[in-house]
């Protein structure tokens, strides 16, 4: 039996994961065309969560007890109602996400995931103890002040890792294939400090944002000539960036706390100042020069968060540049003369 | 003396223009095939003539368009749309904002005081509202392209155009053309959904006056007039519109 339990959206709380003795292992969706989501999903759907469920149902995940699906935007609404049916073997577990931030709301969420908890025990399993969810969060606070601090460096570092190094790595962390390869986070994170650099010198530097931010872009934002300091994405810092103050004596109100309270996601409708705020704090912690905001094909949030994005933009004096995508990998002749421009704005080139 | 090129590989024509001390010395528009190397050298070759030069005395190329990266001979690579923003510049430095539609792909530019790029926005990865859209209407209408302008002024008034999609404004010119609407009509119906189009693009990114077209599509006057009705302004377009991305890869070229 495999110990893997699927999870997509940074809503979900993979302490609970660890803590039942299960691998968290994030579904990071595929490149290419997905004509098996396609007889099952509409088109006018999130790429990329299309692209998961081609991923499972063309095998290409790993054995799998289960998925965690956060009921947190509408394409994963259509996803967690497929999976079943579909999608890979296993459990499907649904996680509903409130849209805001505030006392009724971590309350809510903290009962969610009390049931979550009890819903992907293993059979026969004792209910969760305190203590060992407890024990689990410590873990993975561990793992996140540990990236904090490779975050810090570029923040403040005149060569830091580029984005490309860093998404691989939160790649790699948030994909293990066992609980040997979960242990080894250290590893992970150390190659990253340690890889020889010496190219930030005068590139500018970058805030990356969007949905989900493709492997794609990056790569070619960092070939052109940008420096990706700061990736605010769904697969990107946000699940890191959270306040961990344990001021709870209750773990599943504390994990409420902890995931509705950290950077908001366009989703969280009802934080647009603190989004706000965060972009602010990100450009001078980061010394952002540009934003790049990638748009996913039919993901309103994303849209509508790009507006807002704009406006702060404008007040700012920043440039930013929209690039709209399809998670496909072919996007490559559509954005380079757009992202050249862009970089030439800047003075690259 | 600085004697330097600019190449432009566009999707149907390629320019070259060769400017000698800050000044176009000579300029050539040949069609765009799959030998852009081969087709930028003889581009380059014809400008370099007008001019009266030879390429050893150049002291610079620099390479833009769709096809910048098949210029094995130019030192830099510069996107078109940091070219046409410095060749417009070069012409009237009051100018604010550049509509430029070329054979693939429609940009609006704005610039700042100094000639450089503000902000820009790009067409989607979608034919409406380029070059290649009149192309085709051209065909289902079997009227020269470059004859789509003088057609379009016989008209009082434009046949409504409700699809932008390349592929559907085909089928609805066909049933236009089957109703026995006048082909001037149609055309300048045409010219205003392209308008529409460009101009939604414009105010998105907050258009300013004053206004200047480039590319090869401001050769025709009834797209121009459609801008400009829409816009509510007037458009400045230089007497050879197709070469100003070139003119301004020569102007760049030279440090």
């Amino acid at each position: 039996m495999s110990h893997l339990v699927g999870w997509l959206c940074h809503f979900t709380p993979v302490e609970i994961f660890t803590a039942l003795g299960y691998t968290p292992y994030r579904l990071l969706g595929r490149e290419g065309n997905n004509p098996r989501a396609a007889t099952y999903l509409v088109g006018n759907l999130c790429p990329y969560v299309q692209s998961c469920l081609e991923a499972a149902i063309k095998q290409e995940l790993p054995l799998l007890a289960g998925v965690v699906i956060a009921r947190s935007c509408n394409a994963m609404i259509h996803l967690a109602n497929v999976w079943p049916h579909y999608g890979a073997g296993g459990k499907t577990v649904v996680l509903d996400v409130p849209r805001r931030f505030d006392e009724d709301a971590v309350f809510y969420f903290s009962q969610n995931l009390r049931r979550l908890a009890a819903e992907l025990a293993p059979p026969g399993e004792q209910q969760l103890s305190e203590e060992r969810l407890w024990a689990a969060i410590t873990w993975w606070e561990e793992q996140r002040a540990a990236w904090r601090e490779l975050l810090a460096c570029r923040a403040a570092g005149e060569d830091p890792p580029g984005g490309k190094e860093i998404m691989d790595g939160l790649a790699r962390w948030q994909t293990p294939l066992n609980p040997q390869e979960a242990g080894k986070w250290e590893t992970v994170i150390n190659r990253l400090t340690g890889q020889p650099r010496g190219k930030a010198a005068r590139r500018p530097r970058l805030l990356l944002a969007g949905s989900i931010l493709p492997r794609e872009l990056i790569t070619m934002v960092e070939e052109c000539g940008g420096l990706s300091v700061f990736e605010d994405s769904c697969n990107g810092m946000r699940l890191l960036l959270a306040p961990a103050a344990r001021a709870e004596g209750d773990p599943y109100l504390y994990l409420a706390r902890l995931y509705l309270g950290g950077p908001p996601c366009p989703r969280m409708v009802g934080d647009r100042e603190k989004r706000r705020q965060y972009w602010a704090a990100a450009v001078d912690r980061f010394r952002i020069q540009g934003i790049i905001y990638h748009v996913m094909k039919f993901c309103d949030a994303a849209m509508y968060d790009f507006i807002a994005l704009k406006a702060f933009c404008e007040k700012k004096g920043l440039p930013l540049l929209r690039l709209d995508g399809d998670f496909s990998g072919g996007n490559r002749g559509q954005w380079q003369t757009r992202l050249e421009a862009f970089l030439e704005m800047l003075g690259v080139g | 003396m600085s004697l330097t090129a600019g190449v432009d590989i566009g999707s149907l024509t390629t320019k070259a223009v060769v400017v000698r001390d800050g000044r176009m010395a000579g300029a050539a528009v040949l069609r765009s095939g799959v030998d852009s190397a081969g087709i930028a050298e003889k581009a380059l070759q014809e400008a370099l003539e007008q001019a009266g030069a030879g390429a050893e005395s150049l002291d610079g190329i620099v390479a833009t368009g769709y096809g910048r990266i098949r210029v094995p001979f130019a030192q830099r690579r510069v996107t078109e749309i940091t070219c046409h923003a410095r060749g417009i510049y070069h012409l009237w430095p009051e100018v604010r904002t550049v509509i430029d539609i070329g054979g693939q792909d429609s940009k609006v530019i704005l610039l700042d005081a100094g000639g450089k790029v503000r902000d820009f926005v790009m067409n989607e990865k979608c034919a409406a509202g380029t070059g290649r859209f009149l192309e085709v209407m051209a065909g289902a209408l079997d009227v020269p392209v470059e004859e789509m302008g003088a057609f379009s002024q016989q008209a009082g008034q434009g046949a409504s155009i409700s699809s932008m999609c390349t592929v559907f404004a085909e089928s609805e010119v066909v049933s236009l053309v089957a109703e026995g609407r006048p082909v001037a009509e149609i055309i300048r119906g045409l010219h205003n959904a392209v308008a529409q189009r460009v101009v939604a693009m414009a105010q998105r990114v907050g258009w300013e006056e004053p206004v200047a077209m480039t590319g090869g599509v401001a050769k025709n006057p009834g797209v121009v007039k459609s801008l400009e009705e829409t816009l509510g302004t007037s458009i400045r377009v230089p007497p050879d519109p197709q070469i100003i991305g070139a003119l301004g890869a020569a102007l760049l070229a030279i440090g």
